[in-house]
């Protein structure tokens, strides 16, 4: 079973590049690189490691198929993995997006920085989302959720002279504390009702009320990783007080995560032989938080004058339609989710990267300081341009095909009330354009400011990177749609 | 298979990034390469035209087989005769543009998104699905934004982008639900099998008025059409080559195109058309109303086409495909010509608004005689291409619908109005500039001359092409034949006396009566539909947004007490159901 092994080489690299830092300490400017390097050599390993292997697990049904059980079988506490096409799909998106955030990083930490947890960090954070996509039971879940989370705390934190990251990273961990004891009482709950610590015991939450309660607060629980509203709060802050490179990672990945562990959740349900019986409750709140997730996301953006803050609210409404899709608890509904998670991860990573071009304190990435950067330097422009254009679902972006399948798995569901939330999804998407098109009014059509210090190739060249992957997936979306069946 | 009706709209779309390099490498040549893409593109447009035979979907292979989607062309008479009407009027802005935009910056970008425009374009007229219809549909739109917002020192003209985009995605987001529910309901796209199961179990009743009702929506806002208009007119701040090939021509037409591609989902019920109706004959008059005040050139084409494009869906509204395809095509010729003469205006005089130009006409012959054929066509004077499709629609609603056609008729009379109120303003009188004027280069003056040609003669070779069957003029079209000319003399001697014979008494009469001022006041603020729509937008979503922005306190206590207390709750609820 590949999973540990990914596991294993992921882990024993974030131990690599301590001690790689501890071995270029006196090497300055080049200390980030090698660190860099040796890390993302690691995520390099792996990923080839996983597609050498990933054959007969894309080939299996989703579900059970290759459940695989660590150390003593008949303990209550042996460790049950599961890997599946969705486990597959959420590594391969997280590989691309932390990979790139490694390379990313090479040149955007100074000498002073800490590399080695920085880079560390990373590879810890990938090693959890792994663990937490082919986690098979609860418990094992927990723990990797839990590592994924405090991985995430202290990226945000790590540059401890930057104003406002200790603060926000205090702010993400008090909630998503809480979060996790919500989560914690949904296992349990929904434990009581089926008897197994098992994931495909959710299954059986629909029979009674005690059930879908567990379900919600399994929901509400990693919700707050999500940025469901409300429990959103700590997001617009983190977003914003994160250094580039963490904030590419952190808004690429992480919050999409927390909604990959909701779709841990639901996917029992969607491709159980039961369907949606005895669920109305659950999916009547799924559709409430969506409903509330993408309106408050965008009209919050709305507001905004604060790039990264506004990405972070665009990363709220992206929530909320994938809630949207969620509430239908069908496969096609979390083709539509994963499908996402993709493609809003590239564009919001490498959306990051453009904005921590120069985001040294809040004020260098609100709009006005912004203004004209990209008639300053055109390749800038075209990329700021491209992005919005990507964020706003324009073709040939792959967030496009994302929309489509979303509001796809909501008509094909068939009933009035989706009807009426796949409207709300399509409106919601034109009122983003509203926060969205005032980036490049004033960013790239802004009056030019000569003196602005300009964005290196390098800045440049990884975004770009992440927006050609986008473009890919827009030209061909059959060649990452075909990993989800 | 038909390989020309692929390449058509991928050499162009080919072509795209190769442009900056060109222009790298030889600036000069910017213009000239895009121009050869152009050629090459109606090369292809008229071989797919030749090479057709039968009616067909031609399918390459799977695009995205989860959705069931393959790539294909339809390659049926009206996408080749819409797609060589296109491939025409590209090729031709597009040398018009060598001179046009001679000595402008950012070429490279012009010329890219001008080919990115015209691929998609081409492509969205070949699709043989709705979701590769939407996919160019998209695109076409995102070029017009950016090519509204060129000159983007502007203010005026980046906000005039941005509006733009932002109606038609409110009309596109009626337009993909519909699309979709067409997928969820039959598991296709495809415009084959879609319009053979119109009518059937799958598609009918509410669910088909439905499917109508969202796609025309869309419809709606592509092509201008009232309350969705209030882009168009201020799309005019782009550069006018752009305002003649998409907001003129081709993009605008999108719409009234996809209601033809779609026409049998209308036509099975009576409720889409007579909204289809409605709205046109509402937009029309609209349009009309609007263009007779406006002393901006563009804008009073912008509304006159917005009025134009109106009476095509009038047209489908009446149960004729084959009408609004002609008006649609006319249209698109003689409008061209008029922003292309305007556009020659401009580049000498540098302004738009027409009381500061006049008596043009002795320094400037061939832009005049382009716009005098195109105010002509417009108003529908035999036997100029305006006249055999504009009397279609009226023999049509006479022999239906008489309301409908005294609507049209009516409008018909504004049409000749303010179209020769333009051209008295602009070409006749006294001159109020002071510079040297003289006519524009060869890059302007032959495609003036060529549309020029072409808005005479196109009737022939429209009447004699096999590809799609035009209405004829039927024999018993004396009455409306005559009505319409009488409208047409009457609108041009209106405005002969108003603005000619007797200029000094009109605008004293408007500047004495309160009243008309109000009026005149109303109609240059574009019946305050823009007043509105603001209005609604700062109050409604920005009351919203604030609101919505003040839950974030930013206060670790309050948000961790919301989520303390949902704990609280849920504790309290399982331990209720417990029990």
């Amino acid at each position: 079973m590949f999973v540990t092994g990914l596991m294993e080489v992921l882990f024993g690299g974030a131990m690599l590049a301590m001690l790689a830092d501890l071995v270029a300490r006196r090497r300055g400017r080049l200390r980030p690189a090698l660190v860099g390097a040796v890390a993302s050599a690691a995520v390099l390993v792996s990923f080839g490691l996983m597609v050498s292997q990933w054959a007969p697990v894309l080939g299996a049904p989703v579900g059970a198929a290759f459940t695989f059980v660590t150390r003593p079988a008949s303990s209550p506490l042996a460790s049950v993995y599961g890997a599946d096409r969705l486990s597959v799909f959420m590594m391969l998106s997280s590989m691309v997006v932390i990979g790139m955030v490694m390379v990313y990083s090479w040149k955007k930490l100074g000498p002073g920085d800490s590399a080695g947890p920085h880079f560390a960090l990373l590879l810890l954070l990938l090693c959890s989302i792994v663990g937490v996509s082919s986690a098979g039971d609860f418990v094992t879940f927990f723990l990797f959720w839990e590592a994924m989370s405090l991985a995430a705390y202290g990226l945000v934190a790590l540059k401890k002279d930057r104003p406002l990251a200790p603060e926000a990273a205090l702010k993400y961990f008090v909630m998503a504390g809480m979060g996790s004891l919500l989560a914690l009482l949904g296992m349990a709950l929904v434990y009581q009702v089926s008897g197994t610590v098992l994931l495909a015991g959710v299954s059986a939450a629909g029979g009674s009320r005690v059930g879908v309660l567990g379900l919600v607060l399994l929901v509400l629980g990693f919700g707050v990783e999500a940025a469901v509203v409300p429990l959103h709060t700590w997001l617009p802050d983190v977003y914003s007080a994160a250094p580039g490179p963490v904030a590419a990672g952190v808004g690429g990945i992480v919050t999409a995560t927390g909604v990959f562990a909701i779709v841990k959740v639901v996917q029992p349900l969607a491709y159980g032989s039961g369907g949606a019986q005895g669920l109305w409750g659950f999916q009547a709140a799924l559709v409430c938080l969506a409903l509330a997730t993408m309106l408050l996301g965008n009209l919050g953006g709305l507001a905004q004058g604060n790039l990264k803050r506004l990405l972070g609210y665009s990363s709220i409404a992206q929530t909320g339609y994938m809630l949207a899709a969620l509430s239908t608890l069908s496969p096609l509904g979390i083709v539509a989710v994963m499908f996402t998670i993709w493609n809003h991860g590239l564009l919001k990573s490498g959306f990051f990267m453009l904005a921590g071009v120069d985001d040294a304190t809040y004020e260098a990435t609100d709009l006005s300081s912004l203004e004209g950067a990209g008639r300053d330097d055109r390749r800038l422009g075209l990329a700021y341009a491209s992005s919005v254009l990507g964020m706003v679902g324009s073709p040939p972006f792959g967030l496009f095909w994302s929309e489509i399948f979303v509001v796809q798995a909501l008509l094909a569901a068939g009933s009035a009330v989706f009807f009426w939330l796949a409207v709300a999804v399509v409106l919601n998407v034109v009122l983003s354009i509203g926060y969205y098109f005032p980036v490049i009014n004033r960013v790239v059509f802004g009056a030019a400011r000569p003196g602005r210090p300009r964005a290196t190739s390098f800045e440049l060249a990884v975004p770009g990177a992440l927006l050609a992957l986008s473009l890919l997936t827009g030209l061909l979306p059959a060649l990452f749609v075909g990993l989800l069946g | 298979m038909n390989i020309s009706g692929w390449l058509v709209w991928l050499v162009p779309l080919v072509a795209v990034p190769v442009v900056p390099l060109v222009s790298r490498a030889w600036k000069k040549a910017t213009g000239w390469f895009a121009v050869g893409v152009g050629g090459l593109s109606l090369l292809f447009a008229l071989l797919a035209a030749l090479a057709y035979t039968a009616e067909g979907t031609e399918t390459y292979g799977v695009w995205l087989g989860y959705l069931n989607l393959p790539i294909e062309v339809s390659v049926d008479g009206l996408s080749v005769l819409v797609g060589v009407f296109v491939a025409f009027l590209s090729l031709l802005i597009l040398v018009y543009s060598l001179g046009y935009m001679r000595g402008e910056e950012g070429q490279a970008r012009y010329y890219s998104l001008v080919l990115l425009f015209v691929g998609s374009m081409l492509g969205l007229v070949m699709a043989g699905n709705l979701i590769q219809f939407y996919f160019f549909w998209e695109i076409v739109g995102l070029c017009s934004a950016f090519l509204i917002a060129f000159w983007s020192d502007r203010e005026k003209a980046r906000k005039a982008g941005l509006k733009a985009f932002a109606v038609t995605r409110i009309g596109d987001a009626a337009l993909i639900l519909g699309i979709i529910l067409i997928f969820a309901t039959l598991q296709t796209t495809s415009f084959t099998p879609v319009l053979a199961a119109v009518g059937g179990p799958n598609l009918s009743g509410s669910l088909l008025t439905a499917v109508g009702v969202l796609v025309f929506l869309g419809a709606m806002a592509k092509s201008a059409q009232v309350p969705f208009h209030v882009w168009l007119p201020d799309a005019m701040e782009g550069p006018t080559t752009v305002s003649a090939l998409i907001h003129a021509a081709t993009m605008v037409n999108a719409g009234v195109y996809l209601v033809i591609r779609m026409f049998p989902l209308f036509q099975a019920s009576s409720v889409l058309l007579e909204m289809v109706l409605f709205v046109g004959l509402l937009s029309s008059g609209v349009g009309a109303v609007c263009a007779f005040t406006s002393n901006d050139i563009k804008r009073i084409l912008a509304y006159s086409t917005i009025s134009q494009l109106g009476l095509m869906f009038a047209a489908l509204g009446l149960g004729s495909w084959a009408a609004a395809t002609y008006h649609m095509i006319s249209q698109g010729l003689f409008k061209a010509l008029a922003f292309l003469a305007a556009g020659s205006v401009i580049a000498q005089l540098e302004t738009r608004n027409i009381e500061e130009m006049g008596g043009l006409r002795k320094v400037m012959k061939v832009t005049y005689v382009g716009f005098l054929l195109s105010v002509l066509a417009m108003s529908g004077l035999p036997p100029l291409i305006g006249f055999w499709s504009k009397d279609a629609i009226v023999s049509i609603a006479f022999s239906g619908d008489l309301p409908a056609a005294a609507a049209i008729l009516a409008i018909s009379l504004m049409t000749a109005a303010y179209g020769f109120r333009a051209l008295i303003k602009v070409f006749h009188g006294k001159g109020a500039w002071k510079k040297q004027v003289h006519e524009s280069g060869p890059a302007m003056t032959v495609p003036i001359a060529v549309l020029s040609v072409s808005v005479v003669l196109a009737w022939l070779a429209l009447g004699g092409q096999g590809y799609v069957s035009l209405p004829q003029l039927p024999a018993e079209l004396t009455v409306s034949l005559a009505l319409s000319l009488g409208a047409l003399a009457l609108g041009a001697v209106v405005s002969y006396e108003a603005f000619s014979a007797r200029a000094e008494s009109t605008a004293g009469l408007v500047a004495r009566s309160a009243a008309l001022r109000s009026l005149r006041k109303a109609l240059l603020g574009g019946l305050g539909f823009d007043a509105l729509f603001g209005y609604l937008y700062d109050r409604g979503v920005g009351g919203a947004a604030r609101l919505a922005s003040s839950v974030q306190t930013g206060l670790l206590d309050t948000d961790s007490a919301l989520l303390l207390l949902v704990l609280v709750l849920a504790v309290v609820m399982a331990a209720a159901g417990a029990l």
